[in-house]
């Protein structure tokens, strides 16, 4: 079949033209040139030392769920297998909120967590652990037994088996985990920006201080160029280990007491931030009791003169309904028409910076008066694409050879070969993917964030983040509630939908 | 005769709906569109609409090809002068001038930024956390992990590192060296601090002395507490400009004029909390709000001058 690489390129192109109009108004070499290498690389030191330490944590405590996972089927593993619901879906603003409350138990208070390297960190941890225990429980799953039998045959001991064979079959997978849990907290912005302050401040943050606070656009733009061109170099390498392609049949075995004990404990752990997040919006804070009292005061006209919450719930359902069926007909082409620059392409624009990408929006808002809306559409579908690809990849690309030759002996031409013979089977694929784009748009924050559409065009993070700014605790809480609320079930619709293809 | 009618349309709806100007600043003025916006639309038949920006001034860097606000608000007689210089301002002496009650609450002699209010520097306290009252910026070092400050790129960050300025002069470093083990965390602004203040988080914060009309009025005013050191207070004005662009609205002058009449500064007084620029009668919660008449004070040409470079420094300190 004939590749077009058009795709691919549309899709960066894309990416280039917003920032083209704003490097073009506002780099000058003259403010680079005064740049402390210092202070940048310290910066940078920080990110990294975020992102890597999130990566070892986060790896080490999803060894043992990770290993009960690929050798058991029940209740525990199911709940596990949906925990991967937090790191793409969770919203942000909902995750700080239930750390805050977390560290500030009296229990918890003394330690001083709050404000440190261990917040963000146990954050992160939190957030991106189910990455890692489903990258590494794929690895062990993958591991043929036949292999680790020759091994044996060849008088191995567990040791050296798991040293010298498991390990090199798991990495490949397990990179692929530890490269997506480094970008998601090396470019970090929500959990920095609340639970770290600016003695912790990443790139990502600073990048947005520089926009919004400095106007140092320059700076902003090195410090973007430096987080993308890091992030792309780990990408690309990341393709020097490709995944195996063996795959074993799963087989139970018998797993003791203590992995799990450990697995019990992490799973409760996970589920209570989440709970945590659902409860305190039916919590009154000030009369420690039961209430719906912030519910109502949401939906008050009162409320609403001053903080659009109506609005934006309504804004951000348009956008998260919109945007889905962009990104899911463009990935389709972009899977459809494969080539070697493809996956490069769409999995190094996720290094780039959001709220960099939230100011090169707002500033064609500036320039040529286009809706907000449609740029927020834009914004969303550029950031969604590499997600929406990861999940169609395996159902699009591997759609059975065999079906779609039946196609072209009848002469359908590409258009009804999709209508009649590949969309009645992937759309449950499709609508899967819809959802889960749906939830991630909803939850979204740094990009509106940084654009300030917070009076022109609110969305629920925005409104959201706005109550917690002004103490209004009752009604912030309820509102994280009910957009927890919605991405869970919309997570557990897209799970079902999905789990017959 | 298609296009008299179309005509009569556009005329009849400039009537019907008058205009509509694009006032940008910061997200605790939102009362300018809700209160004084009523008023003014009275006055005028123009409608205000209040777009709330962090960090106004990068915003009108960001637009200055095709500036979108009419007027900005919330520009300090300090950072207004920055405006002025990159030329994201107009001069406009509104005709209300005189009601101005005290020549030093005049910002520029040039008129570039009308005054709007002032307010005085303050440390807010929880009483019940500290348990003794507070009066020296030395007394902050007693209660380490409990000091709540902001970003010296955020607007009460950036009066409260002049504050320390001005008190320590050359020393000012040091002082912040010294204050950090006290220092809990710098949030990105005043109420994100206050936030944090309020539920409990921090014991001490950086804010404003007229903060105590608010606990008042909440019947917190035993718990919750200001304090001027007695080292001096710091005083900031703020004020209101026209936006440099192309076609200046009427009304955006008509607003400047607005702002120095008795019923914005009656709205400044009861939504801003600060104190009116023009001869008018305090309420009476305004006795708790603490005074001094030891006032440090900075050249604005001079703090212009050094500004960024203070923001490096004391940043570079805070992140140590």
């Amino acid at each position: 079949m004939r590749r077009n690489k058009t795709y691919s390129y549309i899709y960066l192109i894309l990416w280039v033209i917003p920032l083209m109009f704003f490097i073009k108004d506002f780099f000058h070499l003259e403010e680079i040139k005064s740049l402390s290498f210092y202070e940048n690389f310290e910066l940078f030191k920080i990110s990294l030392t975020q992102g890597g330490l999130s990566v070892i944590f986060s790896t080490i405590i999803a060894i043992i769920p990770a290993y009960y996972m690929s050798y058991k089927k029940n209740t525990l593993t199911k709940i596990l297998e949906g925990l991967i619901f937090i790191p793409f879906f969770f919203p942000t603003i909902s995750t700080v909120v239930a750390f805050t409350l977390i560290f500030n138990l009296p229990i918890l208070k003394n330690f001083s967590v709050l404000y440190t390297l261990k917040a963000i960190i146990l954050a992160n941890v939190f957030y991106n652990s189910p990455i890692m225990i489903k990258y590494l429980s794929e690895g062990m799953r993958n591991i043929p037994k036949n292999i680790v039998e020759a091994a044996k045959i060849d008088g191995l001991n567990e040791v050296n088996i798991f040293f010298k064979i498991k390990i090199p079959l798991m990495f490949p997978q397990v990179f692929r985990g530890m490269f997506l849990v480094f970008i998601y907290t090396f470019a970090s912005f929500g959990i920095v920006l609340a639970l770290g302050g600016i003695r912790y401040s990443n790139l990502e943050v600073e990048i947005a201080n520089t926009l919004l606070k400095d106007a140092n656009f320059s700076k902003a733009l090195v410090l973007g160029t430096v987080q993308f061109l890091f992030l792309i170099t780990l990408n690309l390498l990341g393709d020097l280990y490709p995944p195996y392609e063996i795959r074993d049949d799963f087989s139970e075995r018998k797993v003791s007491t203590l992995p799990t004990l450990w697995t019990t404990i992490y799973l409760l752990l996970e589920c209570s931030v989440v709970l945590i997040g659902i409860f305190y919006g039916f919590y009154n804070y000030y009369t420690g009791s039961f209430s719906l009292k912030g519910f109502y005061k949401l939906f008050s006209s009162d409320l609403n003169t001053y903080y659009p919450v109506l609005q934006g719930i309504r804004n951000s359902l348009l956008l998260a309904s919109i945007t889905p069926i962009f990104v899911i007909v463009f990935t389709y082409l972009l899977l459809k028409n494969f080539t070697k620059v493809t996956s490069a392409i769409v999995f190094s624009t996720m290094g780039f910076s959001s709220a960099f990408l939230g100011i090169a929006l707002i500033y064609i808002n500036i320039l040529y008066d286009i809706k907000l809306w449609i740029l927020l559409v834009i914004g969303y579908f550029l950031v969604t694409v590499p997600i929406a690809y990861s999940f169609m990849y395996q159902y699009v690309r591997e759609f059975p050879r065999d079906i779609l030759d039946l196609g072209k002996l009848d002469a359908l031409s590409p258009f009804k070969t999709f209508l009649l013979i590949e969309c009645p089977i992937l759309k449950k694929v499709f609508l899967g993917t819809y959802l889960q784009i749906f939830a991630i748009i909803l939850g979204e924050f740094t990009i509106s964030y940084s654009m300030q559409l917070g009076r022109d065009f609110p969305t629920i993070a925005l409104v959201n983040y706005s109550l917690f700014s002004d103490k209004k605790l009752l009604e912030g809480a309820a509102l994280s509630s009910i957009n927890i609320i919605i991405v869970v079930v919309l997570f557990y619709l897209s799970n079902k939908i999905t789990e017959k293809e | 005769m298609k296009k008299t009618v179309l005509t009569g349309l556009f005329l009849m709806s400039l009537i019907s709906f008058g205009e509509e100007i694009v006032v940008y600043g910061p997200e605790s003025m939102k009362w300018i569109e809700s209160s004084a916006g009523v008023i003014f639309k009275e006055k005028t038949g123009t409608t205000i609409k209040y777009v709330p920006i962090d960090g106004v001034i990068p915003r009108m860097k960001l637009e200055k090809k095709n500036p979108k606000a009419d007027i900005i608000v919330g520009l300090t007689d300090i950072n207004y002068l920055e405006a002025k210089k990159e030329m994201l301002i107009k001069n406009y002496k509104p005709t209300t001038a005189g009601n101005i009650a005290k020549e030093e609450f005049i910002i520029d002699k040039e008129w570039s930024v009308t005054p709007i209010d002032y307010g005085m520097l303050a440390l807010n306290y929880n009483y019940e956390k500290t348990g003794s009252d507070l009066k020296t910026f030395e007394d902050l070092k007693k209660y380490p992990k409990e000091l709540l400050v902001q970003d010296p790129r955020s607007f009460t960050g950036e009066a409260f590192m002049l504050w320390t300025i001005g008190v320590y002069g050359e020393n000012w470093l040091k002082f912040w060296e010294s204050l950090k083990p006290s220092i809990l965390t710098v949030s990105s602004g005043w109420s994100d601090s206050f936030a944090k203040f309020s539920v409990g988080e921090g014991a001490i914060m950086s804010g404003y002395a007229s903060s105590s009309i608010y606990f008042y009025q909440d019947g917190n005013e035993n718990k919750y507490k200001s304090y001027i050191p007695e080292e001096g207070g710091y005083v900031y004005l703020e004020g209101a400009a026209l936006v440099n662009k192309k076609n200046i609205k009427k009304s955006a002058k008509e607003f400047l004029n607005f702002v120095l009449e008795p019923e914005f500064q009656k709205l400044a007084l009861e939504k801003n909390y600060m104190f009116p620029v023009i001869n008018y009668k305090l309420p009476e919660d305004y006795k708790y709000v603490p005074t001094t008449d030891k006032i440090v004070k900075l050249d604005a040409e001079y703090v212009n001058k050094n500004m960024e470079n203070w923001k490096k420094q004391l940043i570079e300190v805070l992140k140590k």
